[in-house]
């Protein structure tokens, strides 16, 4: 379980996806609802936990001096 | 003075030596139209450079040829540029190209289409090199002029849209002779400094067929081909379509849509993630309630009364069946005894003692059988009469056979 939390935004809203589409069986056992469920909840955290981040870089690339610096527009 | 007769190889060495050494026919410039193109064996370019009045022979080497910056096409207006070359052996000269240049619409629309069919002849247009675009890129370089507005504007509506994504400025030349090398190389460098990147933008903003020219030129075509990194081509306004455009995994009609396809709307995503999460809440509540109902159905004092219920009709049944066997039992013992009595009755008929109650009496041997005649019998045997009350023991004097 705790390499979900490693997952990038596109693979981690695949599997909230999957979960919420598994959830949606006709003939799901309970045990296995509440994991997948479970499961669910843990991709969606992750996929907060990307959005929320939000610590944008912009940069531009001094092609003399090989390097990046900040970039203003 | 008069001169004395010379050589025709004289002669032509002279005009050469006079030609060669001018210093305008070294290095002149001249407009015509192209026609009587060749291309020969071994990448060499011949080709007739004229206009109402006159013609001129024109020759381009392999290694010129390669980098010029337009395609030659039959009919087109160019500008070239290069030196007076004379054949001596042949008394003829040409213009060899060092470089030519083209203007105009028109001219430039044939040298684009001519690269646009080889390439696409090449197959670098084909669908099937098309690299996906990204739907949640982390990082995008942008390959274009840093000071231009079409930097600015790509970067206001990624910042506008997605506050996530990581944003890298590569600078180059989007205009003259110059850009299509600097753009080109600035691919390849992209490539190889940042391979973690997800997505290229390669664009500029709007301007004349010249000004865009850079992204109609092959240098630029083929290092689009060639990046690992899928790109999306951005160049000038909806109507200009370019080399770039067709080659790149992606043509954006401008700038600003480049930024637009190039990263997804974060709070978009928020609302995704958060119907989906909903929609997990829900579902499983349903489920849950749904097994709640099953239980409900199936609970435990039901399931009491119900094995009562069976465990009594049980009952009912084994004690039914232990009446039933009662009763046949006594009905095999009441005939039991019937037949007891009627055999017994039977048996009575034929006792042999009841013929003594008439006065008969029975005679055994000394072993206790029933004597059935006088061969039974010898002199001194003891026999035993028997009567009704009692029994006579006697000893044979005499056996008398007969009546």
């Amino acid at each position: 379980m705790d390499k979900i939390n490693k997952l990038s935004f596109e693979e981690a809203l695949k599997g909230l996806e999957n979960t919420s589409e598994a959830l949606k069986s006709e003939d799901l056992t309970l045990e296995d609802a509440l994991l997948n469920f479970e499961k669910g909840m843990k991709y969606y955290e992750r996929c907060k936990e990307i959005l929320d981040e939000a610590k944008q870089k912009i940069l531009v690339y001094d092609r003399s001096k090989g390097e990046l610096q900040d970039f203003s527009s | 003075m008069a001169i004395k007769p010379i050589s025709v190889a004289q002669l032509n060495s002279y005009i050469k030596r006079v030609l060669q050494t001018d210093p305008l026919l070294g290095n002149v410039s001249v407009i015509g139209e192209v026609s009587n193109l060749k291309f020969h064996g071994l990448g060499h370019i011949f080709f007739t450079l004229k206009d109402q009045n006159s013609r001129v022979s024109c020759y381009i080497s392999p290694d010129d040829y390669n980098n010029l910056r337009y395609e030659l096409t039959e009919g087109m207006e160019i500008t070239v540029s290069g030196y007076v070359h004379v054949y001596d052996r042949g008394g003829s000269y040409s213009l060899n190209v060092r470089d030519i240049s083209v203007e105009g619409v028109g001219n430039l629309t044939l040298a684009y289409e001519k690269l646009k069919a080889k390439l696409e002849m090449e197959g670098l247009f084909d669908f099937k090199y098309k690299k996906s675009i990204p739907k949640f890129p982390k990082q995008i370089v942008i390959i274009s002029s840093d000071t231009g507005a079409a930097v600015r504007d790509i970067i206001k509506i990624i910042k506008a849209r997605n506050d996530i994504i990581n944003i890298i400025v590569y600078p180059c030349l989007v205009q003259g002779e110059d850009a299509a090398a600097d753009i080109s190389q600035g691919i390849t460098e992209v490539n190889e400094l940042f391979p973690e990147t997800d997505l290229i933008i390669l664009g500029r903003g709007g301007g004349s067929i010249e000004d865009l020219w850079a992204f109609n030129e092959e240098i630029v075509a083929r290092s689009i081909f060639l990046s690992d990194i899928p790109i999306i081509s951005a160049v000038g306004h909806e109507t200009d379509f370019t080399i770039s455009d067709l080659v790149a995994d992606k043509r954006a009609a401008t700038p600003s849509e480049a930024a637009q396809i190039a990263v997804p709307e974060v709070s978009l995503l928020k609302e995704t993630i958060e119907d989906k999460s909903t929609e997990l809440f829900q579902r499983i509540k349903q489920i849950v309630q749904y097994n709640n109902l099953l239980v409900d159905r199936h609970n435990i004092d039901a399931l009491k009364s119900k094995i009562s219920d069976k465990i009594k009709m049980t009952e009912m049944y084994v004690s039914n069946l232990g009446r039933q066997n009662i009763y046949s039992m006594e009905t095999i013992l009441f005939n039991c005894s019937m037949r007891l009595e009627e055999l017994k009755s039977r048996l009575d008929s034929l006792n042999p003692y009841a013929i003594l109650d008439k006065g008969y009496a029975l005679i055994s041997n000394e072993n206790g059988e029933l004597a059935m005649g006088v061969g039974a019998f010898k002199p001194g045997d003891f026999l035993t009469v028997i009567f009704k009350d009692g029994k006579i023991r006697c000893s044979v004097n005499k056996v008398i056979r007969g009546k």
